[in-house]
């Protein structure tokens, strides 16, 4: 024991806990998404917010929902208010993994460097542990967890451009599909897609992996089918969650008749309050239509300006 | 990756496509997180997918083999379905999301799917002997059918027999029975249901722009600024135009939205400004918003200059006199007729001829009045003088009850008076075109009109119509004044056939057949927009049932008409129909089977097999038929190519309320049940839901001592029927209001059997009534 150096051994330790903390840091910051990044994201899918202000009549509903206990805002009333929300998991857990790593850096430069002759060694060990890894796991957990979160937000679904008819439906404040509905009026103040996407409890969250696996690889072997549909049933829970103990749910005759269908999902919601998104005709047309004044700025750009003078000339005769 | 060619997967480059591959060279971040996150995730599902298909894909609720593209059985909307089959069953029902309904469907057409499978389904023929209806083969059963018709028909003539059809069957079935009985029998005792239903509004588009059938098309909901829905509660009776409506109204709020109704229905409760008229007032608040259109220059004068005339009954008058007839009718005095502010008549035609573009929508609560041909003038009139048609989002739109009572029924010129595509039996051109096209002898159709249905019930009861044959529909309760018909039933020899008994019609008849229904036959369906779409036929009828095609086809046989139909099959009749079609204004000859088949319906007109359909008649360059490709309309059903402007004074009511009978009652639906809930009684889902009720004012509830759920019994100068008190003041005091879906509160024993003098459709819309606790 005597020849084992271990200032040297910690020095070593000390190092790779801070550059991997410095990439972890530096990931957790990526992942969060700078006003920029939202920005830019809004140019790509068109959103005209200022189009939102003239809302549909105020949502019914009352009471905590899932939607906001999912997002972590159980303090807030009407799911329509935009109000402070307070913090995320996602954020807690961040300030936590930075939290721990810059005490655990402190607790071993001071261990280390300084106390390291003052305190007995069974102390010194204790805190040698919480340190190299009782911290570090808090690091590692806040990592992951921001991670989820983060993916939980529109922007993350959107990067992917299967999903631009989709996204960009959503922030068309004229579309009528159930999604911008429920985004243009804030029904769901944030994580839209998620809400209503992951079957809620730990079967959910099962099925949410299972999805998003079986989504990667069919992405990235390109084999999934044009015009993309829903596989299944959709869980008609994820709507009653937040409807069903609402007035305007039960008072529905319609709703009490199919009570046992919609709860055994044979009859979706989205039978008759549909379509979620747009139909794949619709999907098609907006694209016809992107495509149409895409190619109409592009021919635009072509034309140079001895071609515009004459064209200006040939009007004026 | 030809796949996927509908995404766009440039947006960021633009101009530069060659570079967005850039993108996905190598990972992004993202996709790295995903890969790490995944294969973590792979190791852990990988493991479990081994072909169990739930832990690899969500599944289906109900699982279903085949998805079939059809249409659903009950309202007028015509949503478009999937029919999911399996096992030779039908098992599931979805909208479809290429059909204009946008995959939505209300709660009757997701029940579709257990429709065939109900109790009372009609499984064998039957005869009435002693009395009582046996069970009786089919060749018996038609044996007796054609030899009761056939002497009938030697004794007292073709005009002995009689047909009553209906909006709910296929336009193969409406047209082939017109064709037996207007060419073959010789009788032009053709009617149905639709007489009930839809008659003002064919007379009202005829007499006003020489053709039946809307100009306009749901489409025209996504452009309208204005709606004005009069006597239609749209969010119970044709709930997925009113959810299109909504969605209208949800992608621009400013869009306004005006209802007239004598109660406050679920359509009332989402307007914008409300007229709660008196019942059988509306005549005069159109005559007032007209008033109101000129006193403030919303007249559109272009429309006068060329396109209009001016009409009082048969005598064309000019635009001095009408004026001068509108004089009666100030908002001031408008609005002491109909019961609401002068305020308000104001606001509504503002609204109206000032918005950019004005959509109106009417069913029932106009169509089933005395007045009910001068009301659908009147809004087809508001929307001529004020420009507001032919453009998109402005028309004057016609909503239908029935699954087909347009293409089959209106289209088919399945009605007394008519002849297919609009042609009149009254007009012996028309008859000899017709003679012609059906190549049959000159002098084969009979000029004389027949018996519209309330003259022809009457005259099964008084014995000039000895034999008839009801398809379809179940008059006996959906007949206005029903009990005086029900001893017509007991003097004439009649043949019911219908998908389930007992129905309170069978109940009546000499012979019962048993009908296929639905998918377990094929055929062409229409809907209130003119488009015409395919239900196929996907299982076998329920017991020894048949379609009625076949029950047509075979009694023509019978009475030695077979050769009228040369090509037995459905297919040959929809053929040698759309071919007929081309010879008139109706062209729809470019809709062939094939197509239906695989698209969810085409609007007609359309020509020609690459033709894509019409939304908007008369307007040129969507019109095929237009001739004036330069006008701003032109109405080729007009002779002189202009549409007609009626005059027409608020009329007094058919009966007067007294003491005896001091309140007034109106019928309408909910929406869960539709018609004489013949099929939706019998779904297990909805019965449950309660349409045994009488609506009753809070002041009338105290003043006849009636607390809610009292049995109540209403009476008027007819009959009498009970019901359950439901109070509640979205009805007009001294308005009380029942469905007619109820068998066993039978509302028709109390209405009243006066028709519109043009359309001779029943009012059922308002009646002199008391009523007491039972
Ligand atoms: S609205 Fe009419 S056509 Fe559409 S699903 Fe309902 S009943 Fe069927």
């Amino acid at each position: 024991m005597k020849k084992f150096n271990p200032t040297l051994l910690l020095s070593c330790l000390i190092l790779l806990i801070v550059s991997g903390t410095a990439l972890a840091l530096t990931g957790i910051y990526h992942l969060e998404d700078t006003p920029g990044s939202t920005a830019s994201f809004e140019t790509v899918h068109k959103v005209d917010t200022e189009s939102f202000e003239r809302s549909e009549a105020k949502t019914t509903l009352d009471g905590g929902t899932y939607a906001n206990i999912m997002q972590n805002a159980q303090t807030e009333k009407p799911i329509a208010s935009t109000a402070e929300k307070g913090m995320t998991i996602g954020e807690i857990m961040r300030w936590a993994g930075i939290v721990a790593i810059v005490v655990a850096i402190v607790i071993l430069l001071l261990i280390e460097f300084i106390y390291r002759d003052r305190i007995n060694p069974m102390n010194y060990r204790i805190l040698l542990i919480i340190s190299l890894f009782v911290l570090p796991m808090i690091v590692g957990l806040g990592t992951s967890a921001t991670v989820l979160e983060t993916t939980k937000s529109v922007q993350s679904c959107g990067s992917c451009h299967v999903m631009d008819p989709f996204v960009d439906d959503l922030f068309d404040a004229e579309s009528t599909t159930l999604a911008a509905r429920h985004y243009k009026n804030k029904w769901i103040p944030k994580y839209q897609c998620y809400t209503c996407h992951t079957t809620y409890g730990a079967h959910g969250t099962f099925e949410g992996k299972r999805d998003g696996f079986r989504h990667w690889l069919l992405f990235v072997t390109g084999t999934w089918d044009e015009p993309i549909s829903y596989s299944g049933s959709y869980p008609n829970m994820n709507c009653t969650s937040c409807h069903a103990g609402t007035n305007a749910f039960q008072q529905v005759k319609s709703h009490r008749a199919l009570s046992s269908k919609l709860r055994a999902d044979e009859v979706s919601c989205t039978s008759c309050h549909g379509p979620a998104h747009p139909t794949p005709k619709e999907r098609v047309a907006s694209t016809d239509q992107q495509e149409i004044e895409q190619r109409s700025t592009s021919a635009m750009r072509k034309i140079g300006p001895e071609e515009l003078n004459s064209l200006v000339e040939a009007l004026d005769e | 990756m030809s796949k996927k060619d509908g995404i766009n997967r440039n947006k960021e480059h633009p101009t530069s496509p060659d570079t967005a591959s850039d993108k996905y060279d190598g990972l992004s971040r993202r996709d790295f997180m995903r890969i790490a996150s995944l294969s973590a995730a792979g190791v852990f599902t990988g493991s479990l997918m081994s072909g169990c298909g739930e832990l690899w894909e969500r599944q289906p609720v109900i699982d279903v083999d085949s998805w079939h593209q059809g249409v659903c059985r009950f309202c007028g909307t015509g949503c478009g379905i999937k029919i999911g089959m399996s096992d030779g069953k039908v098992v599931d029902v979805k909208g479809d999301p290429a059909a204009h309904n946008r995959g939505r469907l209300c709660i009757k057409g997701i029940l579709n799917r257990e429709i065939l499978y109900v109790e009372d389904r009609a499984l064998y023929p039957m005869i009435r002997k002693n009395g009582e209806l046996e069970r009786a083969s089919w060749e018996e059963a038609m044996e007796l059918i054609a030899s009761r018709f056939s002497q009938s028909i030697q004794n007292s003539g073709p005009d002995s027999v009689a047909f009553y059809g209906s909006g709910q069957l296929f336009t193969e079935e409406s047209y082939s029975a017109n064709k037996l009985f207007k060419a073959g029998i010789g009788t032009n005792n053709v009617d149905g249901n639709p007489r009930l239903c839809m008659a003002s509004a064919a007379v009202g588009y005829t007499s006003v722009f020489g053709k039946d059938e809307p100009m306009g098309c749901y489409e025209d909901t996504d452009h309208a600024d204005c709606f004005f829905v009069t006597g239609s509660n749209m969010a119970e009776c044709h709930p997925i135009v009113w959810e299109r409506l909504q969605d209208r109204k949800r992608s621009n709020p400013d869009t306004f939205l005006i209802v007239v109704d004598p109660r406050k229905t679920r359509t009332a409760e989402h307007a914008d400004l409300f007229l709660q008229i008196k019942p059988g007032t509306d005549v005069a608040l159109y005559n007032s918003m007209i008033y109101e259109f000129y006193r403030r220059g919303l007249v559109d004068l272009e429309m006068i200059e060329d396109y209009l005339s001016f009409q009082s009954g048969s005598n064309s008058i000019t635009e001095e006199q009408f004026r001068s007839h509108l004089e009666k009718y100030t908002p001031e005095r408008a609005a002491s007729v109909c019961g609401i502010s002068a305020e308000q008549i104001r606001e509504a035609a503002f609204r109206f001829g000032n918005s950019p573009a004005t959509m109106s929508f009417w069913t029932m609560g106009l169509n089933q009045q005395i007045q009910g041909t001068a009301a659908n003038r009147l809004v087809m009139a508001m929307h001529l003088l004020t420009g507001q048609i032919g453009r998109p989002g402005a028309t004057p739109f016609s909503l239908t009850g029935q699954p087909n009572a347009g293409g089959g029924v209106r289209d088919t010129g399945s009605l007394a008076h008519a002849l297919p595509n609009g042609r009149l039996v009254a007009n012996p051109k028309h008859r000899k075109e017709m003679e012609e096209l059906w190549n049959v002898p000159e002098g084969t159709i009979s000029p004389n009109p027949g018996h519209h249905a309330i003259s022809l019930f009457q005259a099964m009861n008084s014995g000039d119509v000895e034999c008839a044959l009801i398809m379809s529909t179940n008059p006996i309760q959906s007949l206005p004044n029903i009990l005086p018909y029900r001893d017509a039933m007991e003097n004439a020899f009649v043949v019911v056939a219908d998908a389930f008994h007992p129905t309170e019609t069978t109940k009546y008849a000499d012979v019962v057949l048993p009908a296929a229904m639905w998918a377990e036959k094929g055929g062409v369906f229409s809907q209130s927009e003119r488009r015409y779409h395919y239900v196929p036929n996907l299982v076998e009828p329920k017991g020894e049932a048949r379609s009625d095609f076949d029950i047509i086809i075979d009694l023509a046989d019978r009475l030695g008409h077979g050769d009228l139909f040369p090509n037995r099959t459905q297919a040959d009749i929809w053929e040698e129909w759309r071919k007929i079609s081309a010879h008139s204004t109706y062209n729809f000859e470019g809709i062939t089977y094939e197509r239906l088949k695989n698209q969810p319906g085409i609007l007609w007109p359309c020509p020609d097999e690459d033709h894509p359909g019409t939304c908007r008649r008369y307007v040129p360059g969507e019109d095929p038929l237009v001739k004036d490709e330069d006008a701003r309309l032109d109405f080729y059903g007009r002779p002189d190519g202009r549409a007609l402007i009626y005059l027409h004074e608020q009329g007094e009511p058919y009966e007067n309320q007294n003491e005896k009978f001091p309140l007034l009652l109106t019928t309408g639906r909910v929406l869960e049940h539709w018609h004489t809930e013949t099929i939706t009684r019998r779904v297990d889902d909805l019965k449950n839901i309660k349409t045994d009720f009488l609506e009753v004012h809070p002041a009338d509830a105290a003043r006849y001592g009636l607390q809610d759920g009292d049995d109540v019994r209403v009476a008027s100068r007819r009959g009498d029927a009970e019901f359950v008190t439901r109070i509640t003041d979205d009805i007009r005091e001294g308005l009380v209001f029942a469905t007619f879906h109820s068998a066993k509160h039978l509302v028709n024993k109390v209405t009243s059997d006066a028709v519109d003098p043009f359309s001779r459709q029943p009012d059922y819309k308002r009646c002199a009534v008391s009523i007491e606790k039972a």
